[in-house]
């Protein structure tokens, strides 16, 4: 491999095993906070932090942590870190940590940190268990914040809170409600599959180049046009 | 010590809840003063907005709060359970409580500022609420909010016109209009603010301020 694992592991987490896309985790807030932009990345930096955070503590002590217990420190190690931000949010922007409410709380139960925790951290050096946490945080990020500039775009007719669409504008309220991230969600994980898979079968170039997939596809698909012709 | 035995096992959980715990309690610690100096101007600001009094920012608040609020205290003198208080501005005497109710997903706060008789409000506030962001959620907007400012209430109570025929037109004495899309909501917020307004007519006449009923619901 020429690439550096750092690099590696940022492709890995924010594209080829994208947390949201690949691993399909983190769905609950997914579905929860995605309809207003500044909230979203509020609460996924929260995540973001945490995962970094707890997944360089749960490796640096690694070895002194017993196997039997391991899951219950891990829960102990990413509630105190979120606790920790609950506790600066309400100290230091309390307009948004009421707006957030429980969804502070509730990054404990997302299953990303516990998952880069028990399937990377586990088994690799702190640094790099803290850059790997922070990219998933990216990952996981990145897909919210597409979901959340498509819902509160339809749903409020604003990005950031700032308007957008002009004054007659009727906000779609069902982009606003749980129901649509659901179908947002499926649409995009089908769209990103469809991306990740589809060089693949032709010419074998990685995905997010931009320049190398688009002539692949292209003659494949000219071929069998011509043949029907 | 091997590392699987019970002994190790037992010790090394105990360190690290230890660690980390003193950790947290020590973050609380040093924030503890930022905290309930936020909470106080969330609940000032309220007030202050009720009545209709501008501030610039948290020391202003809390000066201009000094100056023209006090806290009603029951015959006991302890605070009453939810707070209330007096306030004065232009010249008038008013009634500010804090009262709470259901509303569609979860309890909806208000601060309500009303003369003492009960026949006229002068502003209402949402301290907290967990309705539907965008639809019902519009109840903080200051749109909806400012219809109650200086409304005169009907027989003591208000309405809240839902449904097909609100918007446009006039309305009935006492009446403010509902939120498009969030009726159950727009629903809820009559009676919550209609709870508040006989519970300062209660203050007014004195029968909230009985210390045998007021200690109910375990206020402090």
């Amino acid at each position: 491999m020429s690439k550096s694992p750092a690099l590696t592991i940022l492709k890995e987490n924010v594209w080829t095993n994208n947390p949201i896309f690949v691993q399909i985790l983190g769905i609950c807030s997914t579905l929860a906070v995605t309809n207003n932009m500044r909230n979203t990345f509020i609460m996924t930096m929260g995540v973001l932090l945490t995962t970094g955070f707890s997944s360089f503590t749960i490796s640096a002590i690694k070895s002194l942590i017993p196997r039997k217990v391991r899951m219950i420190v891990q829960v102990l190690i990413i509630s105190f870190y979120v606790i920790i931000i609950d506790i600066l949010l309400r100290a230091y922007l309390p307009e948004v940590s009421r707006q957030l409410g429980p969804y502070v709380g509730l990054i404990i139960t997302n299953c990303i940190i516990m998952g880069r925790a028990e399937g990377f951290a586990q088994a690799n050096k702190p640094l790099i268990s803290f850059w790997d946490g922070i990219t998933s945080g990216i990952g996981y990020m990145l897909v919210l914040m597409a979901l959340a500039v498509i819902r509160e775009w339809l749903g409020f007719g604003s990005l950031f809170g700032l308007r957008i669409m002009p004054e007659g504008f009727t906000p779609w309220t069902i982009m606003i409600m749980a129901p649509s991230a659901f179908f947002l969600v499926a649409l995009l994980l089908w769209f990103a599959r469809n991306l990740q898979t589809a060089p693949a079968k032709t010419a074998g170039s990685p995905p997010p180049t931009g320049a190398q997939p688009a002539p692949g596809p292209a003659p494949a698909q000219a071929a069998p046009k011509k043949e029907q012709a | 010590m091997k590392k699987d035995s019970t002994l190790y096992v037992v010790i090394f959980t105990f360190v690290i809840c230890a660690v980390f715990v003193s950790l947290l309690a020590l973050a609380n610690e040093l924030t503890k003063e930022r905290v309930a100096a936020n909470r106080r101007f969330t609940s000032q600001s309220a007030i202050l907005s009720a009545l209709g009094i501008s501030y610039s920012d948290p020391a202003d608040a809390a000066v201009k709060f000094a100056a023209g609020v006090s806290e009603i205290t029951d015959s006991d003198g302890s605070a009453l359970y939810p707070p209330a208080w007096r306030g004065s501005t232009n010249g008038n005497d008013y009634i500010i409580t804090q009262h709470a109710g259901a509303g569609l997903w979860g309890t909806i706060t208000v601060m309500v500022a009303a003369d003492p008789s009960g026949s006229e409000i002068l502003g209402v506030r949402i301290i907290d609420q967990n309705e539907t962001p965008g639809l019902g959620g519009r109840i903080t907007e200051d749109w909806f909010l400012d219809q109650f400012r200086n409304l005169a209430t009907a027989a003591g109570k208000i309405a809240i016109k839902t449904g097909a025929e609100s918007g446009g037109g006039s309305l009935p004495p006492g009446t403010v209009d509902g939120i498009t899309g969030a009726t159950r909501t727009s629903d809820a917020m009559a009676p919550i603010i209609n709870g508040a307004l006989l519970r300062i007519r209660a203050i007014s006449d004195g029968s909230a301020l009985r210390a045998d009923t007021t200690n109910q619901g375990g206020g402090k």
